[in-house]
């Protein structure tokens, strides 16, 4: 396999890249195109590889593409999102300047349950954006975290002050295995370690987007990260604490929250496009009915709030907006549901940043699947497929008090 | 292939290169990327509007073509957006390969027949819920001064919000009476999909397209003072670009030239916003605060003449590198790639100089030659709407 030679050159050549394996078995020296019936698709990674001791490489090939993209995605360990999201405000920081001089679009947040980054350029500025990733995924320095560490406070104090707030907290609550309320602000030593558990170098994927060789993609992006190594146990994260909620004077607010499954799910994607638009369309008289988006950690929680001007009327909407997720609605808005699901999957791909995103959301270590088995997936869906969601609705619906 | 001298409003100044467009009308030039994992149709018309009442037809129209096309794909794994600037208005589908060709044949037809009544009237109703919003703000009436001058009109007799709301009358029933292609000729079409692409010797043999048309007598600027009370002032410059200057030259003037103001970041500055009009002359609008006074022109003249010379305050080769990132990610998606391609098109250029253009990441301009073009930059308009 062309793949297989070129690394062993490589590996010669640089000295420094070590016997490969595929995920997760230890065989040695596995790196393949995922299919080879695939070839020149480009929703399927040309390879995949990974380093022992070292990051999941995964390299989209793509011949005369003027831009390189680079993204780097850690898991979210521990599941503490305030913790990412300094982590993430640091790294971005620390890497703006050089990404500026360069121009290269630079992003990261938390995103389908992992820490994510990703920096997108001209071609030729290749070695620029991988320094770029270094500096993302470098060790979080102790000082200057305090301006993060403020605003992770104003953010929470600002959900607590709105009803639509609380409900996310309640949310977050929800997945952080809690009953509601919010963790508490992380400190710098908290950060620290979530960038030694998550960004241990064999923990990292990186996803490559470009005209580029295998082996640039080895020898540059193969060593970065933190040391690698176990987790060692399980990570601090301090109980949820619950926020004080003023009271809103001028309407009644109620509220539910549900996860129809993992968030990209092609059957779920095809339900919540269906809610979204069922929503939008139905009149709910005397009330304001919006879909709240949970916690991006994959689980695809969902949440809806109602406000009117007494209970009768809030109670009324919430039991009209909660039947548009019945069999019978569905059987109304699937089909429309399905068609914006797959629009929305287009347009995702149609950029560089959405077309890595998509890589990254639907690679498994096991292989197999890619963003062209979830295309599908969406694209052959039947009405039947989507019981499991009527069904994991009715389990995991709750109505959390967020009008105190 | 979009056939320019066909359309019915000839609304460019579109180059005689000597090469001239080839094709038949409604034939899209294709453009090939075999590694997108995406496809996209850009549909283009010009940005012909000659008076007001045009102008506000040309919004309403579009507006409802966008909901019949939207309808008439609504089950396509499709999405479909719309934008506009002083050069073209671009519908562009955004698509998976496989329904590229039913969704192109969706476009094609909805572009062809008399919209629905219920979608013009839709249309223009929105329009006039967004007159009676802004029809009167400061900016809104900045906008009508240099839109006319823009058109070659007395920009100090551009209308008030009550004439341009009035302007509305009638208009639902002009949207139904023709088809959209039958008013402004067929329209230039663009499909980026996977497929055999041009040789590349082809297109980098080419003369470029030339954007600006031949030297004109030097003429003293055309200068226009509103005065106004509100807090915020606004200003629009156009500059004629130098003789013989390419679009790419003049695409990559215009981002070294917002590249360079961005180094800046002035708390005064609200607005910044460039783009290439019809005519190939660059237009600028800011918009800082009362207090700020004539500054930002006075900075905004200066950053050209710092562009043209050889060691300017920030230097070219400093800001090159982020233009080049930049005009790379955009002609990297189908729809950039599409949407450069057509307005090249829309300014003349025959289907090689199209795809030269929407491949020119690869090859940008020679800073020296870049320079050139700065230096020989002249203002020709410039509209200043508040206190001075």
């Amino acid at each position: 396999m062309p793949a297989v030679v070129s690394l062993l050159c490589i590996a010669g050549l640089i000295g420094a890249v070590p016997r490969l394996e595929s995920e997760p078995s230890p065989t040695p020296i596995q790196p393949a195109r995922l299919n080879p019936s695939d070839d020149g698709d480009p929703l399927v990674p040309d390879s995949v590889l990974k380093i022992p001791s070292g990051p999941t490489l995964i390299l989209e090939r793509a011949e005369g593409i003027p831009v390189v993209g680079i993204r780097v995605s850690a898991p979210l360990d521990p599941l503490w999102p305030g913790a990412a999201r300094i982590l993430v405000e640091q790294a971005l920081e620390r890497a703006r300047i050089r990404a500026e001089a360069i121009g290269a679009d630079l992003w990261g947040g938390v995103q389908d349950g992992r820490i994510a980054f990703h920096a997108i350029g001209d071609a030729q500025y290749t070695d620029e954006l991988a320094w770029v990733v270094r500096l993302l995924t470098a060790e979080p320095a102790a000082t200057g975290a305090g301006g993060a560490i403020a605003r992770e406070n104003a953010r929470l104090d600002q959900l607590a002050e709105t009803p639509r707030g609380r409900l996310v907290l309640e949310m977050e609550g929800k997945v952080l295995g809690g009953a509601g309320g919010a963790l508490p602000v992380p400190t710098i030593g908290d950060v620290h370690e979530m960038w030694r558990r998550s960004f241990a170098r064999d923990r990292l994927r990186i996803l490559v987007l470009g005209d580029l060789p295998l082996h640039w993609v080895l020898a540059d992006l193969s060593r970065i990260g933190g040391p690698p190594g176990p987790a060692g146990g399980a990570a601090f994260v301090p109980p949820p604490r619950t926020l004080p909620f003023p009271e809103s004077p001028l309407y009644t607010w109620t509220a539910a929250a549900f996860t129809l499954g993992p968030a990209h799910d092609p059957a779920v994607l095809t339900a919540t496009a269906a809610l979204r638009l069922a929503l939008q369309r139905s009149e709910i008289a005397n009330a304001a009915v919006n879909l709240v988006e949970g916690p991006d950690d994959g689980s695809g929680w969902l949440g809806i709030t109602v406000r009117a001007t007494g209970r009768r009327d809030a109670d009324g909407a919430m039991a009209s907006a909660l039947a548009l997720v019945t069999g019978e609605s569905l059987d109304a808005w699937w089909i429309q549901g399905g068609a914006a699901a797959r629009s929305d999957f287009i347009a995702a791909a149609s950029t560089p940043a959405g077309w890595l995103a998509l890589s990254d959301r639907y690679h498994v270590p096991q292989g197999g699947t890619s963003a062209r088995t979830a295309f599908d997936r969406l694209r052959a869906l039947r009405r039947q497929d989507l019981a499991p969601v009527l069904e994991r609705f009715q389990a995991t619906l709750f109505r959390p008090g967020i009008d105190r | 292939m979009a056939v320019v001298a066909a359309c019915a409003v000839p609304p460019l100044d579109a180059q005689d290169t000597g090469l001239g467009p080839s094709g038949a009308p409604d034939a899209p030039l294709v453009i090939a990327r075999d590694w997108l994992p995406v496809a996209s149709v850009t549909m283009a018309f010009p940005a012909s509007a000659r008076t007001q009442r045009e102008d506000l037809l040309t919004r309403a129209s579009d507006r409802a073509l966008l909901a019949a096309i939207r309808e008439a794909t609504a089950d396509e794994p499709a999405r479909i957006t719309y934008d506009r600037d002083a050069t073209a208005r671009y519908f562009v589908a955004t698509v998976a390969p496989g329904a590229l060709e039913s969704v192109l044949d969706a476009m094609r037809r909805v572009s062809q027949s008399v919209l629905p009544p219920r979608l013009a009237g839709d249309a223009v109703s929105a329009m006039r819920g967004d007159l009676s919003f802004r029809a009167d703000l400061p900016r809104s009436r900045f906008d009508r001064v240099l839109d006319a001058q823009l058109r070659g009109e007395d920009g100090a007799l551009a209308g008030d919000g009550a004439a341009e709301a009035a302007e509305l009358e009638g208009l639902a029933t002009d949207i139904g009476a023709t088809a959209p292609a039958d008013r402004w000729g067929p329209p230039a079409w663009v499909v980026v999909e996977d497929g055999e692409a041009i040789p590349s010797e082809e297109t980098t043999a080419l003369p470029s397209l030339v954007a600006t048309g031949s030297a004109t007598s030097p003429s003293p600027p055309l200068r226009t003072q509103v005065p106004s009370d509100a807090v915020t002032r606004w200003a629009g410059s156009v500059f004629r670009f130098p003789p013989e200057t390419t679009l790419v030259e003049a695409s990559f003037v215009r981002l070294l030239l917002e590249e360079s103001l961005a180094h800046h970041q002035d708390p005064a500055l609200f607005e910044f916003d460039t783009e290439i009009d019809a005519r190939g002359r660059l237009v600028v609008r800011l918009s800082t605060s009362a207090g700020a006074s004539a500054g930002w022109e006075a900075r905004l003249d200066d950053a050209i003449v710092q562009l043209g010379s050889d060691g300017g305050v920030v230097r070219l080769d400093q800001l090159l590198p982020p233009v080049r990132s930049r005009w790379s990610r955009e002609l990297a998606a189908a729809s950039g790639a599409g949407r450069a391609a057509a307005e090249a098109l829309l300014r003349g250029a025959t289907e090689l100089q199209a795809v030269a253009f929407a491949n020119s990441a690869g090859s940008p301009p020679a800073a020296e030659r870049l320079r050139a073009v700065a230096r020989g930059m002249t203002l020709v308009i410039r509209v200043v709407y508040g206190s001075n």
